[in-house]
């Protein structure tokens, strides 16, 4: 009864809060509008689809042990207390992608983003989440790459790894240039973002030598330095002669941040990757904390329209019509492929009752999808004329702040060079025009939102305390990713000749990491060479290798539902992932066919070609024209490539399903047999 | 006064759960844990030591995909 109660009661909530959005379509609205309906939406997805799932779709059970239980040995397999496995499951999943997907995506205006983030989290995202995490709990705990292999067949093994390994380089290459742009000719950024590294080494010492695993006083300590370093970095900003040494153009910071990922790869984990690890684990729990209790209190106005002319493929900050980039865009914030990486990694060691899937793997994903919310609110606070000053490329407005502020203006989205500079003084910068990637334009509306709640004098600090926030766990994806993509390697080279294979031999990780950091480094590179940013190319590319990721992990899950007998409930995997097949082979049609040069990779390309050798390019576009358009075209194949594995999974997954369906035999199911639940009650303190 | 001190009796149980979740949450005590499992499972053999067990968990965390974009 009191269900009932609470469902209508929040249904009731969200249709008025949805009915407030509807109506105030011409004005501006208030983000509590916005919060209100998705928290609202994301408890009504989980007090009643979620446990619909859980009971009818996934049989969740009980009674049944879990693998932390049959095989627990005090190391990885744990029974912990599900809100603690929440907490790890929600820190390993939560990375920048929903910062920076929403913030682009708000070209289109607040609408469509939001509404992907609220639908696609509670119908998609969540429910591939949670449909892994058991699926890998019922298997002890194997990997996305291994359920594949066993269920469907080599094929789908062999996709999941070459699109898991894809889907890194293309992650860390794009997050890199989210930070070299932020750290541009910023010294107060780029001192801070040095700064965290002794910290982080500092911390590395600490655990290792002068008091091994205490990780809680090592964090506080870690984070009261890099608190610190935020405001030594200001005072560097002041300080004309050391100023200098940390102003650098994109250039060099690129060359910076790939030495920097190719040392922190070979140099053991202890000294700076797992150390940064805590301190920005620490930072994001904080950070995303205090911005829902900023944003509840202060409750500013969105001034975005709720959709711009941009729909029409005509965005100034990537090309393509709404459907299908905006979905390809907001990417992370509604369904993420990378999270079945984890929701088939370490968090299924960690399930003392089947019955937590619902919360930690449905839960943690609803939790994501808010903090998606939240920068998407952070970016259309904004000015719209700000926001499009601050996120478009010179190469698309006009070098100078004039003809950039003539440009956007033009638009319809009146913004001053006065304006630009009063906003830039405030925040501790020289300029904020053509800061593209998403990071600065994310800190101005952050540092906009603490502001007013705890302080306007501080405006710089928090501006900067964000740009360090998203550095610190930028930097951690790009070390992270780096090592289990220098793995993956090893494990496809080893199948070539066999000492290569071997991880722990010295020479492997040698050629396989700087392989890795190859392959990153060189999209970084022509993404910072290029005029239009860089970020328009890659982010698009990153999305949809993405979304392929979750439709293989899609295509698992249903072919699982569907050798167990579930055929009647596979639409609740098979409706997403006819969606995203849907939504990215449209959008890699049209990156690959389209002639618009600013959607189309071969359209791109050979425009450029044309140019270059008709000799009507400016003697510096021309320098790099010949890498630019080996990029473009290289992006095209990869796009053909990532839609051909994306089919090759689903059409094998259809033909395991469909001999299942008409009585053949198929490969028999990897779950492990029934075991009865002996564990009677996880105390809180329990953990990994 | 006995009202008071229930009071506070309960802030620092409150305070014992708050700090003992934190730990938890970051893995502050993963060690004890483990002591307890060891001397459940195999009573009478050493355990390894809190440094070896720090280490070999951190090399067991950084070989797998632990975090996300």
């Amino acid at each position: 009864m009191s269900t009932k109660i609470t469902g209508i009661g929040l249904a009731l909530a969200a249709a008025l809060a949805l009915g407030g959005l509807a109506l105030h379509r011409h004005e501006p609205i208030n983000a509590l509008w916005i919060v209100t309906a998705a928290v609202c939406i994301y408890l009504l997805g989980y007090r009643f689809y979620a446990a619909w799932i859980a009971a009818r779709v996934l049989s969740v059970d009980g009674s049944r042990a879990t693998p932390a239980e049959r095989l627990s040995n005090g190391r990885d397999f744990v029974p912990t207390h599900r809100w603690i496995a929440f907490g790890h499951h929600f820190a390993a999943i939560a990375g920048p992608g929903p910062l920076v997907g929403p913030t682009l995506a708000a070209q289109f205006g607040y609408l469509p983003g939001t509404l992907w983030i609220l639908v696609g989290a509670v119908l998609g995202g969540c429910v591939q989440d949670m449909t892994i995490l058991l699926l890998s709990t019922r298997r002890d705990g194997r990997s996305l790459g291994q359920m594949a292999r066993d269920e469907l067949g080599p094929l789908g093994g062999f996709a999941a790894l070459t699109g898991t390994l894809a889907i890194m380089i293309i992650l860390i290459a794009v997050l890199g240039l989210v930070i070299v742009n932020a750290m541009k000719h910023s010294p107060w950024g780029t001192s801070t973002v040095f700064a965290t590294i002794p910290v982080a080494i500092l911390v590395g010492i600490y655990l290792r030598f002068l008091r091994p695993g205490r990780v809680l006083e090592a964090s506080l300590l870690g984070v009261a330095l890099v608190l610190l370093a935020v405001l030594g970095g200001g005072w560097v900003d002041h300080r004309e002669g050391i100023r200098d040494w940390f102003d650098y153009g994109a250039l060099p910071l690129a060359g910076f941040v790939i030495v920097y990922g190719w040392t922190a790869a070979i140099l053991p984990v202890w000294l700076l990757l797992a150390p940064r690890d805590y301190l920005s684990t620490f930072l994001k729990l904080g950070t995303v904390m205090l911005l829902a209790v900023a944003i509840v209190l202060t409750h500013p106005q969105i001034r975005m329209p709720a959709i711009t002319q941009f729909i029409d493929g005509s965005g100034p900050l990537f090309g393509g019509k709404l459907f299908p980039f905006v979905f390809i865009t907001i990417a992370c914030g509604a369904i993420s492929g990378f999270h079945s990486l984890v929701a088939s990694g370490t968090t299924p060691k960690l399930i003392s009752n089947e019955a937590d899937v619902r919360l930690i793997g449905y839960g943690s994903m609803a939790l994501e999808s808010f903090v998606a919310i939240m920068a998407m609110i952070a970016a259309t606070l904004l000015d719209p004329g700000v926001y499009f000053a601050i996120n478009t490329a010179a190469g698309v407005v006009g070098a100078t702040p004039e003809a950039a502020v003539q440009t956007i203006s033009g638009w319809g989205f009146p913004v001053t060079a006065d304006q630009m500079n009063r906003l830039a003084q405030a925040m501790g910068e020289r300029t904020l025009f053509a800061r593209t990637g998403g990071a600065p334009s994310l800190a101005v509306g952050m540092a906009s939102i603490f502001g007013s709640t705890f302080g306007r004098g501080l405006l710089a600090v928090w501006y900067h305390f964000a740009i360090m926030f998203e550095a610190v766990f930028i930097l951690t994806t790009l070390d992270a990713g780096t090592r289990v993509g220098r793995f993956m390697l090893q494990d496809l080279l080893g199948q070539a000749w066999k000492p290569l294979g071997r991880t722990s031999w010295y020479p492997s990780a040698l050629i396989a990491s700087t392989l890795v950091v190859a392959a990153w480094g060189y999209y970084l590179y022509v993404g910072v060479i290029d005029p239009n940013g860089g970020v328009n190319i890659l982010w698009p590319l990153f999305g949809i290798s993405n979304q392929m990721l979750a439709g293989i992990a899609l295509s698992v899950a249903t072919g699982i539902l569907v050798k167990s007998g579930k055929a009647r409930y596979a639409l609740v995997t098979l409706i997403p992932l006819a969606w995203l097949a849907l939504i990215t082979t449209t959008a890699a049609w049209q990156k690959i066919t389209s002639p618009d040069i600013r959607i189309g990779f071969f359209a791109a390309a050979n425009d450029l070609a044309g140019r270059l050798a008709a000799g009507t390019l400016p003697a510096e576009r021309a320098a790099v024209a010949p890498q630019l358009i080996f990029n473009q075209r290289l992006d095209g194949w990869l796009t053909m490539l990532f839609t051909a594995l994306l089919w090759l999974v689903i059409l094998d997954m259809l033909r395991v399903c469909a001999r299942r369906l008409r009585g053949e035999p198929v490969a028999q199911t990897s779950e492990a047999p029934y075991q009865v639940r002996r564990l009677t009650d996880v105390p809180e303190g329990s953990s990994p | 006064m006995s009202g008071w001190r229930g009071a506070s009796a309960r802030f620092i149980r409150w305070l014992r759960v708050v700090w003992s979740g934190l730990r938890a949450a970051c893995g502050d005590d993963a060690y004890e844990r483990y002591l307890v499992h060891f001397s459940r499972e195999h009573p009478g053999r050493p355990p390894a030591s809190r440094r070896e067990f720090y280490r070999e968990s951190e090399q067991r965390k950084w070989s797998g995909v632990s975090r996300c974009c």
